[in-house]
């Protein structure tokens, strides 16, 4: 099943390299003659953008490739035209906004390869998460869950995470923050949430920091705040994407902390990072960056 | 008021203590700092620089025939500098046994909170800014920011400050 996963990835962004231009347009019927144009020239520049990154990436994945998994590929590049149609505003907007989209997208992409990247080359038995060496908190999250669980999938410059619903705390819109002094950049500041504070977190410049840059920051638009279980900490997004129903089997879990301790798998379908909230409640909570080991626990 | 800053919030809860806080902006945000450890508040008076001070002092005014120094808050908070105006006060607080002033966009009220309605703030961050907050609370439909004058400055700093 892993290989299989490995051959997926490796098969979207070699056909993101290697396709040609007027290859994809079946599945985009509804979409406006503007949000076309974005998302052909996004899909240009994203060629042109990530080829070098990806082709680095993947320059030492399996040879042994099948066919494209095309359900895939449609499934991401329309997360992609739904990160593009959302930051467009009317149509008078649409030559920043092409420039915009495109970085952004090209940026959620190389984030998005990054993490799957990490994923795949991490895994060796996907399914024995007994292993010595596991993430306890990983463990913890898979007893929590039944075998088919929900998940809420939502954007951020393009990338889309998921959370699962057990451990969603709620979904605030992001309102007035008061910023604390000396908090590291992340920290977005306190909104005030049934009486309490929320901190709420910056979830671009904590997930991506190497990538946050001061133009990416001025694109990134924040409306909500995906509230982490009963903590008092909130990751800002974009876009709520969709909550849809996954099985355990579907997820490529994770069975090391490794650089990413935040990070509990992969959801292969829609090849985007789930999250172990655990983990990333006890990280926020102690100040740490999104590749810093959380310190053992005593068993 | 009563004659202590503390008083019991309920008769059944006697840990629950009522502690006022004077409050202040800076970059539009709402700081509140221990009642008990002002002593006065002051219009802006021409400070007077200190040759050789250290960065965060900005200088020294004359308080009825005592030097007092004034500590540039928004430099220590790792704020941008403001323009004095109108609002500008200088707020004389007691800690760690000395006597200074701390320059504020403006001063705003007394409030009384519960220690229960007192927040932590979240423990994060390295800079030393960080540690001048000991908690938050919510007070109408805004968030006040509590100081720890006491960690306004390190050990060495307050001790620097006796020799200017």
């Amino acid at each position: 099943m892993s290989k299989l996963v490995d051959d997926a990835v490796c098969d979207y962004f070699s056909l993101l390299l290697s396709e040609p231009v007027n290859q994809q347009s079946a599945s985009k019927n509804s979409l406006t003659l503007a949000t076309l144009n974005i998302d052909e020239l996004t899909r240009k520049t994203d060629e042109k953008l990530t080829r070098q990154s990806l082709e680095e990436l993947f320059a030492n994945s399996a040879r042994n490739k099948q066919q494209p998994e095309y359900e895939v590929v449609q499934a991401i590049k329309s997360d992609i035209v739904v990160a593009s149609d959302s930051q467009i505003p009317s149509e008078a907007d649409v030559d920043t906004s092409q420039i915009n989209t495109s970085h952004s997208a090209s940026t959620s992409i190389n984030e998005q390869a990054m993490i799957v990247a990490e994923v795949t080359s991490e895994k060796q038995s996907h399914t024995s998460v007994s292993q010595e060496g596991d993430l306890v908190s990983t463990q913890t999250l898979l007893e929590r869950l039944d075998e088919e669980f929900q998940v809420l999938f939502f954007k951020v410059a393009g990338l889309t995470l998921a959370v699962p619903l057990v451990s969603l705390g709620g979904i605030i819109n992001l309102e007035k923050l008061t910023p604390l002094i000396g908090r590291p950049k992340w920290y977005m500041g306190a909104q005030q949430h049934r009486g309490s504070q929320l901190n709420v977190v910056d979830t671009c410049a904590w997930v991506m920091p190497e990538k946050y840059t001061n133009a990416l920051a001025e694109q990134v638009t924040y409306q909500y705040v995906v509230a982490l279980e009963n903590s008092q900490w909130g990751l800002s997004c974009e876009a709520l994407v969709d909550t849809i129903t996954v099985k355990k089997s579907e997820v490529n879990w994770r069975n090391h902390a490794g650089k990413r301790p935040w990070l509990a798998g992969v959801v292969k379908k829609q090849m985007c990072g789930i999250l172990n909230v655990d983990a990333l409640i006890q990280m926020l909570s102690a100040g740490l960056g999104y590749q810093d080991t959380i310190p053992e626990q005593p068993r | 008021m009563t004659s202590s800053n503390s008083v019991a919030a309920a008769a059944g809860n006697n840990e629950d203590v009522v502690l006022q806080w004077v409050t202040f902006k800076l970059d539009n945000e709402t700081y509140g700092i221990n009642v008990m450890q002002v002593q006065e508040v002051l219009r802006y008076t021409e400070i007077a620089p200190v040759p050789g001070a250290p960065h965060y002092v900005l200088g020294i005014i004359n308080l009825r025939g005592n030097v007092v120094t004034v500590i540039d808050t928004r430099s220590r908070f790792g704020l941008a500098s403001a323009d004095v105006n109108d609002s500008t006060r200088i707020v004389i607080i007691e800690a760690e046994k000395q006597v200074i002033g701390i320059l504020v966009d403006s001063v705003a009220e007394v409030v009384y909170l519960r220690r229960s309605e007192i927040d932590n703030a979240p423990n994060v961050g390295t800079e030393e800014s960080a540690k001048f907050i000991q908690g938050v609370s919510n007070r109408d439909n805004e968030l006040l920011i509590l100081v720890d004058l006491d960690k306004l400055l390190s050990d060495e700093e307050w001790m620097e400050l006796t020799q200017i």
